[in-house]
């Protein structure tokens, strides 16, 4: 198959995973990221970029996702990034995904060493919007 | 919430190349993963990423009942590039290029896919 596509998209925050000590630890969940568990929940619910989804567009979260405080509390609406696990965040969807959790090196301006874990994601194709109408497009989740 | 455009370029599902690019898009800094649960105190903040997939590894099929998705994936090589920056410290980050390799090499596991899926009321 070869699906042409390029598109700008929205983004909205996701998750990622903890690490060990390297001289520093920065993981996109413990930096930005952490907003991403936290948005994770909200994104879904509504945070997508309005510049290109009028709230009546907004997708659906999928129905399950994780709960990190145990059964009984709030579910975020993501699945962890492993083999056979589901990569949309987004229900009533078709189409591309794609996802990237990979850790790794850098340094900040101050010179310091840190290792980095991130979950990036993208989801393209068709969705049923809030408002039940069939729509395209492209979404992000960090 | 502030906003920032990206692009995906889907070019070739079947040979596992695809990429996504990010600039400045504006997220919130919430330090650690408890305080980002609980929903606590955060700083405005911006980062950029620029991901390539590319090659098949191995690929294969999920069709998962209980949570309806179908999944047709292709495991692929990956690099990755990102950086992020505090606004209300000035604290910034710029990483080295991630793969599949740094990953092992610091011990974990990573997963970089492409594919196609199906859920919810798609689902068949």
């Amino acid at each position: 198959m070869r699906i042409p596509g390029n598109s700008a998209f929205p983004v909205m925050a996701g998750h990622a995973r903890h690490r060990h000590a390297w001289d520093q630890i920065l993981t996109r969940r413990q930096f930005i990221g952490a907003t991403a568990l936290a948005t994770g929940a909200t994104v879904t619910a509504g945070m997508w970029m309005p510049a290109l989804a009028a709230p009546s567009a907004d997708p659906r979260p999928i129905p399950g996702g994780i709960q990190p405080f145990g059964p009984g509390t709030e579910i975020f609406h993501l699945f962890l990034p492993e083999p056979g696990s589901e990569p949309s965040s987004i229900t009533d969807f078709k189409g591309n995904v794609g996802i990237c959790a990979v850790q790794g090196t850098g340094q900040s301006d101050d010179g310091r060493r840190w290792l980095f874990d991130v979950d990036l994601r993208f989801m393209q194709g068709t969705f049923v919007a809030k408002d039940g109408r069939n729509q395209r497009g492209t979404f992000g989740l960090v | 919430v502030a906003f920032s455009k990206g692009t995906v370029s889907v070019d070739d599902l079947d040979n596992g190349r695809a990429s996504m690019s990010v600039d400045d898009l504006s997220l919130r800094d919430f330090h650690n993963i408890p305080n980002a649960l609980m929903r606590g105190s955060s700083d405005p903040g911006t980062v950029s990423y620029e991901i390539e997939w590319d090659g098949v590894l191995s690929q294969g099929e999920v069709r998962n009942e209980a949570n309806r998705f179908n999944l047709d994936w292709v495991d692929t090589d990956v690099t990755v590039q990102w950086s992020a920056t505090n606004e209300a410290t000035g604290f910034s980050f710029e990483s080295n290029v991630g793969t599949r390799q740094t990953s092992i090499e610091l011990g974990q596991v990573p997963l970089a896919i492409v594919g196609e899926e199906t859920n919810g009321t798609f689902f068949e």
